[in-house]
């Protein structure tokens, strides 16, 4: 039979030595999930089950698994980062979409206009950039705190803007490179690269409904 | 991938968002796994075996497409 401690001891080893493993079962799951967050649930609970030498017939042992489960289940979470304490919402995605476009209207306009220093323009250029910049970051949060279903969504959108959007890219650089003057320059690509998103985006949603 | 989803949630009465909240998922994953155009992963299908009460086999069954010729 074993002490409490013993057996809390005895999962605290398993876990650990499931975490030192270079493909433990939990990271497997977590792979398959798609990383953490979202849908990767904490299957690792269930580690008690396969800990040996343990006599499930004793009410001690199995009052003190139960503490352990507990004990296991807040470890695994400080293991895993914790709960997502800040979420990412749809709200602030486009909250920071808007000051994007704003900021890269306004820091256009401004450069257009004012007949400043090259520092000061450079740092008005440098603003929506990295507005654009903290946005990408919201959007990799907000794709992290969503389900395995969503996560797919948002990849398959990426890849399928990604596949329409460079081979376009490059057809803009060379035609332009030809000779041929056209009404937008590279930087369009980035708005182009935008619309490709969204057409991505409706293209995997389609999928999976 | 075959799944009974859509049967076992039917028998419980629940909505597709009442078992989207007990599995942590949006309704969205729930239409794509009962209509079987998204496949869980692994810990999504053990919960959902957990949830049913019922061993993961019983829910989900894999089908070979050279099994069918």
């Amino acid at each position: 039979m074993l002490s409490y401690k013993t057996s809390v001891q005895n999962i605290f080893f398993i876990k650990q030595q499931q975490q030192n493993q270079k493909f433990p079962c939990l990271h497997i799951f977590r792979l398959a999930a798609g990383g953490v967050g979202g849908a990767a649930i904490n299957l690792s609970i269930s580690y008690p089950v396969v800990a040996p030498s343990i006599d499930l017939m004793s009410n001690n042992v199995n009052k003190s698994l139960q503490i352990a489960y507990s004990v296991l289940h807040y470890y695994n979470k400080i293991g895993e980062g914790g709960p997502m304490k800040h979420r990412v919402t749809d709200k602030s995605i486009y909250i920071i979409a808007g000051l994007v476009a704003i900021s890269w209207v306004v820091a256009s306009i401004l450069l257009e206009i004012l007949k400043v220093g090259l520092i000061f323009r450079i740092l008005i250029g440098l603003v929506p950039v990295s507005l654009l910049v903290f946005q990408i970051i919201l959007a990799f949060r907000y794709a992290r705190g969503q389900d395995e279903v969503q996560k797919r969504i948002i990849l398959e959108g990426l890849a399928v803007a990604f596949s329409i959007s460079l081979p376009a890219i490059f057809l803009i650089g060379f035609i332009i490179k030809a000779g041929v003057s056209l009404p937008f320059g590279f930087m369009d690509g980035g708005y182009f690269m935008e619309v490709a998103l969204l057409i991505g985006y409706a293209i995997a949603y389609r999928r999976y409904q | 991938m075959k799944n009974k989803l859509r049967v076992l949630r039917a028998e419980l009465d629940w909505t597709q968002e009442d078992l989207a909240q007990q599995l942590g998922i949006s309704r969205q994953a729930v239409i794509a796994i009962e209509k079987e155009k998204y496949d869980p992963s692994l810990p999504l299908a053990f919960k959902i075996a957990r949830l049913f009460q019922k061993p993961i086999e019983e829910i989900f069954r894999y089908e070979d497409v050279s099994d069918t010729n």
